[in-house]
């Protein structure tokens, strides 16, 4: 994930943005794609070995953290940080703007 | 229908993916994978879908295992492993399965492939050149021309193969790139 000159993160990949949005609770790694899958109606269904690489990357970030509990560490459970919260925040900011543009130059109408 | 056993050789595992997908779509269901022999037990037709994943080391190492765990806790099994090849499969009723599901992830396994099989193909070539093959070469001129080339052509033959991925694996880079360049 490329890094704007300011150290802000760029905009997130869909994976990612979505896996943040799972983990304001809690939740192991089948959790989070039940769940990415069912806020997009069905439309993101998240690939194992593509959900391990974007849980390996947001814990080097501390966007995510592992929670600490009974160690069964094949059902690892992730939560999101308050730096993971910030980022989120930012990317709302960043899709806004892209709506408002969008909707104002084509006015929502796909043509 | 029992149990069997098919020997058989892949070069392009996507190419053996499909054979095992259509295998299990025949009642056929893959249990376990040693070099080139595959173990199949009946299954109901088209129960379960198969995928293959060259990893980034051997199958065996706690960083694979720690992986190959965390595949297994998302519905699906993993049904053997061989070197750097891990063999998964879910039931076809649980939904589509992928293992990667964006372009990013995609090109990485690609490119995880195309310095493999770069890799393999460099030494080859370099044993070809190297002093030993030099040697080699000298006794094969000593029994004579037609058993020099009987060990220097399946040699070649076994070079083209793996820079015939390498080159396979190339392209797919470079076509997943242009796509990332718009989509994700």
């Amino acid at each position: 994930m490329a890094a704007s000159p300011a150290g802000k993160p760029g905009p997130l990949t869909e994976t990612v943005y979505y896996v943040l949005l799972a983990l304001v609770s809690p939740l192991h790694g089948y959790g989070i794609m039940q769940r990415v899958g069912a806020l997009s109606e069905g439309r993101v269904s998240l690939g194992p070995g593509t959900l391990y690489g974007a849980l390996t990357s947001l814990v080097d970030k501390a966007w995510i953290e592992p929670v600490t509990g009974p160690a069964d560490e094949r059902k690892k459970e992730y939560v999101i940080t308050e730096a993971g919260r910030a980022v989120v925040a930012g990317e709302l900011t960043r899709l806004e703007e892209l709506l408002r543009n969008g909707r104002a130059i084509v006015g929502g109408d796909p043509r | 229908m029992s149990a069997v056993t098919v020997h058989k050789a892949y070069v392009d595992f996507e190419k053996e993916e499909r054979w095992l997908n259509a295998m299990a779509a025949e009642g056929r269901a893959l249990v376990g994978y040693r070099w080139c022999s595959y173990r199949f037990e009946p299954c109901a037709p088209g129960e379960w879908t198969y995928r293959i994943q060259f990893l980034e080391q051997d199958a065996r190492t706690p960083k694979s295992r720690e992986y190959v765990d965390f595949v297994t806790t998302t519905g699906v099994e993993a049904v053997a492993s061989y070197g750097r090849w891990v063999y998964f499969r879910k039931r076809a009723s649980e939904g589509p399965f992928e293992l990667f599901s964006d372009l990013d992830s995609r090109i990485a396994h690609s490119r995880r492939l195309l310095a493999f099989y770069s890799v393999m193909t460099a030494a080859l070539a370099a044993v070809m050149a190297s002093p030993v093959a030099r040697t080699v070469g000298t006794v094969e001129t000593r029994v004579g021309e037609f058993w020099g080339l009987a060990i220097f052509i399946p040699y070649l033959a076994l070079v083209a193969v793996f820079l015939t991925q390498a080159l396979r694996w190339s392209r797919r880079v470079r076509e997943l790139s242009v796509r990332r360049q718009v989509e994700e």
